[in-house]
């Protein structure tokens, strides 16, 4: 394992946290999708988690997107009649999306994200320094 | 004076073999943040203080290996220092024990070895230069 080494495994947490990142947008966004036909399901929020792969040939623990999942968590429900996605007692499922979830969601995947950044950064600079002894 | 001094360049190399190697295992945790279940790691540091009192330091015998049958003790055993899971401040609910700041930390403390071992080198070839008349140094 080297510097090098630690660059690719830098690099594999910046594309996890990428997209996790892109799984929040994806909820944030949806964040009202309701049914399109009365009474329907709305948008259910999206997960994502991480696992550990083992790198053969570096031998070292890179990071890799084990699955997408779903949250099953119940949906909102608010009454409009007036609303086209309305069952026949006029209430209307939501999205089981918490915008404020999905804001912390996505600042914790920021930060691991400079971390692994600052990481790669760190490492260029000591390559760097070891060019240097050949002057 | 040079000869009888431990060879600079092994101890040199060792600490940036050293640093290197830690580097990676911390861009491993970093890179790890939050996974399920992921424990940080650090590794050892070798004893840099024996390695200058001892007047053999890189003379040390090393078992060879002529028969399939013969095993190397752990010291020779390709990776120079192992690696081992260590206590963190706080595991998260999904079982990942590592801290970001803690890890930032020790990146920093490896950058500077790391600075500091390559300076080193610098300046004792500066020396080596001086010595030889070179204006430069």
């Amino acid at each position: 394992m080297d510097l090098i080494g630690a660059m690719k495994i830098s690099a594999s947490g910046m594309h996890a946290q990428s997209a996790r990142l892109r799984v929040t947008s994806e909820n944030l966004a949806n964040a009202a999708s309701t049914a399109e036909v009365p009474g329907g399901e709305p948008f259910r929020r999206k997960t994502i988690s991480f696992a550990n792969e083992l790198d053969r040939e570096l031998g070292v623990d890179l990071v890799k997107v084990d699955r997408y999942g779903t949250d099953t968590a119940g949906f909102e429900v608010r009454y409009e009649p007036s609303h086209p996605a309305a069952d026949a007692d006029g209430n209307v499922l939501y999205p089981n999306v918490n915008p404020l979830i999905e804001l912390m969601d996505m600042r914790e995947a920021q930060r691991s994200f400079e971390a692994n950044l600052n990481t790669m950064q760190a490492a260029r600079s000591m390559v760097r320094q070891l060019l240097d002894l050949m002057r | 004076m040079i000869e009888s001094a431990p060879p600079l360049q092994r101890l040199v190399s060792t600490k940036l073999a050293w640093a290197s190697e830690r580097f990676g295992v911390l861009a491993q945790n970093l890179a790890n943040a939050d996974t399920p279940d992921y424990r940080a790691r650090d590794i050892k540091s070798p004893d840099f203080e024996r390695m200058l009192m001892s007047d053999t330091v890189g003379q040390t015998p090393q078992l060879q290996v002529t028969q399939a049958g013969h095993v190397l003790p752990v010291a020779q055993q390709g990776n120079l220092f192992r690696s081992r899971g260590t206590d963190s401040f706080e595991i998260s609910p999904t079982g990942n024990g590592v801290v970001i700041e803690e890890q930032m930390q020790k990146l920093g403390e490896t950058q500077m070895d790391y600075g500091m071992a390559t300076g080193i080198y610098t300046k004792f070839k500066g020396f080596l230069r001086s010595a030889m008349g070179d204006t430069r140094a």
